[in-house]
């Protein structure tokens, strides 16, 4: 178990300020996404098969924490 | 520090009358829009917990376990996203979806363990987690 320094309790203030800025990037993606709202289907497909991109790259960064990297 | 959790939901639901107020917007386009927010939260959570580890300030232990949990999220939201690809109009919405909806809860309360930290952060932790996948699941509408 990591001791709780006080140094570390101010690390994690900052976690939970990009925690909060988290919620504020999904918050600004979602408004930017609806500002274009009403895309046809093949706009969805090309946005959803994008996301996948994003998504098996970000998926291969935890796959190297979880194994120790 | 400021919490800005209730005043996200609030954003949240604006936002969800605007999507309402839309007859363009077809639930599948909800739930995309909903899927480019969930994997922009949680691109930042990563981010954030690879700055600690890279500072030394958690166990490679705490990574790996944080690395193994995460790999478990993004497969959850993948499935979601490849159901959604499928997905066409006038079918139900796919079980994948609420799916991922369910694990995203269970996703800020396993952070919370892994990843020890005072109690005033841990309560922190998870009220601005619980307000992020609020507004996920307002404006999915998996609920």
């Amino acid at each position: 178990m990591t001791q709780i320094t006080p140094a570390l309790a101010m690390d994690w203030l900052g976690v939970v300020a990009s925690l909060v800025s988290t919620g504020a990037v999904a918050v600004s993606s979602i408004r930017t996404a609806l500002q274009s709202a009403g895309r046809s289907e093949a706009e969805i497909d090309a946005a959803l098969l994008a996301l996948g991109a994003v998504i098996e790259r970000r998926k291969a960064d935890a796959q190297a924490a979880a194994d120790g990297r | 520090m400021r919490m800005r959790g209730p005043s996200l939901i609030m954003v949240a639901l604006v936002l969800c009358a605007s999507v309402a107020c839309k007859p363009n917007v077809t639930p599948r386009e909800t739930v995309t829009v909903s899927l480019q927010a969930t994997v922009d939260a949680l691109g930042a959570l990563q981010d954030g917990e690879r700055a600690l580890f890279t500072a030394g300030k958690i166990t490679v232990e705490q990574h790996r376990a944080f690395g193994a949990r995460m790999v478990k999220a993004w497969t959850v939201v993948d499935d979601a996203r490849s159901a959604a690809l499928k997905w066409r109009g006038g079918d139900p919405m796919p079980l994948a979806i609420s799916a991922m909806s369910t694990d995203l809860k269970q996703l800020a309360v396993d952070v919370g363990a892994l990843l020890p930290v005072s109690p005033e952060t841990q309560r922190l932790i998870g009220q601005v987690s619980s307000a992020v996948i609020d507004v996920l699941i307002v404006i999915g509408g998996t609920r």
